[in-house]
């Protein structure tokens, strides 16, 4: 018996060291193929999104769990009717919400030339403050490229906030690094008092500036080396008495969450 | 009996960690690599780290360093000895 254990675990421990020894192959592999290997689990992982988000929309957006006791409270032939109709208002709706985000990139399109691109990934779930969007080379995205962000409901007078930059452009997706993401910094203007921005990840940065300079919750953070445009806006500011400087909170005034379009600008611009 | 219940768990432990990497934020796949790690011998805590890496993480030959598959081999082999006292 022990023999028999003992055998399976050496076969287990054989299997693993190859599994390790795969992986370091699989690394030199994607880097030698110019990460050729990376570019096909994102467009795989941009597809299996872009299925889990419209089947959740579908799901949920239908009403099936909330009114699930009402349904069945009335007759058969009603309930297949209002289910239908469900599905068609959630379909509504998610067309209105595309619309909504469409609408918040006219103003950018109109005042530069870029693309709108599609965000295909979760923003929360990488931990590299990286999320991808549904356009790559082929559409004319490169590396460097600044993404900008519209709102409908915010417009910034240089239209848009610069929510990222393409660090990987792949055939069909690209691989944005948030200007927010953990450990980036970014130097910036906040009401010409110069700052260096750092990212703390969740669309929210902090920066010192010096103690005199006049500068309040609600002021635009504007990036010169990000062709003058808006990273965000100062959330808060904390001020310590025995300290020469003061501590800038900011934050990106869109939820990322809601963030369904994105504006990408050519490298040069 | 036990081999399909344990393996069903092992399973379902691993396509959590794999559709976390997509879906959820990055501690829901690391959790899923730490559990398959302790109760395991598992190859697919390689697979949800580089997943994570490839999908996530820019640059290539191990720079910026692939945390997640750093962290999938260190929990491999760091448990191993763990592993050999625990499991029957």
């Amino acid at each position: 018996m022990n023999s028999y254990r003992q055998s399976n675990v050496k076969r287990d421990r054989r299997r693993l060291f190859w599994g390790t020894a795969l992986v370091v192959i699989i690394f030199i592999i994607d880097g030698i193929s110019g990460g050729n290997l990376r570019g096909a689990v994102r467009l795989g992982g941009a597809n299996v999104w872009s299925v889990g988000t419209h089947a959740g929309d579908a799901i949920f957006g239908s009403g099936f769990f909330s009114t699930r006791r009402a349904l069945e409270e009335e007759n058969q032939s009603l309930r297949g009717e209002i289910s239908e109709l469900q599905m068609r208002a959630a379909a509504f709706d998610v067309l209105r919400e595309e619309n909504a985000a469409l609408q918040g990139l006219v103003h950018l399109a109109e005042g530069s030339r870029g693309i709108t691109a599609p965000v295909v990934s979760s923003f929360r779930s990488s931990p590299y403050g990286t999320f991808l969007i549904g356009a790559g080379t082929e559409d004319g995205v490169r590396s460097g490229s600044i993404v900008l962000v519209g709102d409908s409901l915010r417009q910034s007078a240089d239209g848009g906030f610069v929510i990222g930059r393409i660090e990987e452009a792949g055939a069909h997706t690209s691989l944005v690094k948030g200007i927010f993401a953990p450990g980036v910094t970014t130097d910036a203007v906040i009401r010409e008092v110069g700052i260096s921005v750092l990212g703390r990840g969740g669309g929210q940065a902090r920066g010192e500036i010096p103690r005199e300079a006049l500068v309040a919750a609600g002021d635009p953070v504007v990036s010169a080396t990000l062709g003058g445009k808006p990273i965000g806006i100062v959330g808060k500011v904390v001020e310590d008495a025995g300290d020469a400087s003061q501590v800038v909170y900011i934050r990106f005034p869109i939820n990322q969450n809601e963030i369904r379009f994105v504006y990408v600008l050519p490298a040069q611009q | 009996m036990y081999f399909l219940r344990s393996n069903s768990v092992r399973v379902v432990i691993a396509v959590v960690g794999v559709l976390g990497a997509l879906f959820a934020p990055p501690w829901l796949p690391l959790i899923s690599m730490g559990i398959l790690a302790l109760r395991f011998r598992p190859w697919e805590v390689f697979a949800i780290g580089i997943l994570v890496d490839f999908l996530w993480l820019p640059g290539a030959f191990f720079y910026p360093l692939p945390l997640f598959t750093i962290a999938a081999i260190a929990l491999v082999w760091g448990l191993e000895p763990l592993r050999k006292e625990i499991l029957v």
